[in-house]
């Protein structure tokens, strides 16, 4: 698919690297729902295939788990690890974007950018 | 195989032990809606995402058949297309026939391959989780609709996909194109390297 000459993927890759370049994430991707790589901006030691099938599990449980105890919708899904920190979020009703960060980042600052780059990714593939 | 007789013929049970074997593996038969019950349940849990794990785990286990294939087969590491294609097609059609799908129609190129079952284990096995069945309900069901919205062949699509991957050493990518448990009369992989 081409829009104005430019392939969906290379403006869905723009949008990770211009989130890559904030606040201190180091790794993004956008999964399909269903766990398959739609584009990836990760460090080469990353296994960018299974990135995206355990971090849409990881949100799938994670939805299910709120919806079991009927408390709404989970809107996003933030791991705190000691070397780094893993945020997914809703991209659209069939994408995820998700973000690996430095554990020391500033999360109000990373989801900041994410919301506004999931957004970007959300209408691009709208 | 060997000529003259099908898949099960191969099949003993050794009654010391209890276990069924072929060519001194391990088997143990399901019946057809096992596979998609669980597949069912892990959609509840986890989402769509259950079906590419699914394939995922599939395929890595084929990976691991089709390099001992490979081994077994071609020595030396050395084989032609038409070499590739024999051993591949007479595996899978012997792995049709011990339950997952009559295979009528195996098509291999330098490059793609395209596999049509008239029956199928998993694609006929989802479809008896309908309501009149009285099992645990297929999600497309309880929604109404008269077969899954998906195809539903998730195993063996991935595990053949290994196959050809783990003798082949390439890096294999399919998709189901047609179901039956989608509604379809065949089931269709269509698998690229």
């Amino acid at each position: 698919m081409f829009v104005e000459g430019v392939s969906l993927k290379e403006m869905l890759s723009e949008v990770l690297v211009e989130l890559n370049r904030s606040a201190g994430v180091y790794a993004s991707a956008i999964v399909s729902r269903d766990g398959l790589l739609i584009a990836s901006r990760m460090p080469e030691d990353v296994d960018a295939e299974t990135f995206s099938a355990m971090t849409a599990t990881m949100t799938g449980a994670a939805e299910t788990a709120f919806s079991e105890l009927k408390r709404g919708v989970a809107e996003r899904i933030i791991v705190e690890g000691n070397h780094a920190k893993i945020i997914s979020m809703g991209a659209g009703s069939k994408a995820l974007l998700v973000a690996m960060s430095d554990h020391k980042a500033t999360l109000g600052l990373i989801l900041h950018e994410m919301n506004k780059a999931a957004e970007k990714v959300r209408k691009i593939l709208t | 195989m060997t000529k003259g007789k099908s898949a099960i013929d191969l099949v003993k049970f050794d009654e010391k032990t209890s276990k069924l074997n072929i060519a001194g593996i391990t088997i143990a038969p399901f019946h057809d809606y096992f596979l998609p019950s669980i597949l069912v349940a892990l959609e509840k849990q986890l989402g769509p995402v259950a079906r590419t794990l699914f394939l995922r785990y599939a395929k890595e286990v084929g990976l691991r058949d089709g390099q001992t294939l490979r081994n077994l087969t071609f020595k030396d590491g050395n084989f032609t297309v038409e070499e590739a294609k024999k051993v591949i097609v007479n595996f899978i059609k012997m792995w049709c026939s011990l339950g997952w799908g009559k295979l009528v129609k195996a098509e291999f190129t330098d490059g793609y391959a395209c596999f049509i079952r008239s029956t199928s284990y998993e694609g006929e096995g989802y479809l008896k989780l309908k309501p009149e069945k009285g099992l645990k309900l297929g999600e497309d069901f309880i929604r109404g609709e008269e077969y899954s919205q998906t195809p539903k062949c998730t195993i063996a699509l991935g595990y053949v996909m290994g196959v050809i991957g783990g003798v082949l050493q390439k890096n294999v990518n399919g998709k189901e194109t047609e179901c039956i448990g989608n509604g379809g009369k065949f089931c269709r992989f269509e698998i690229r390297w």
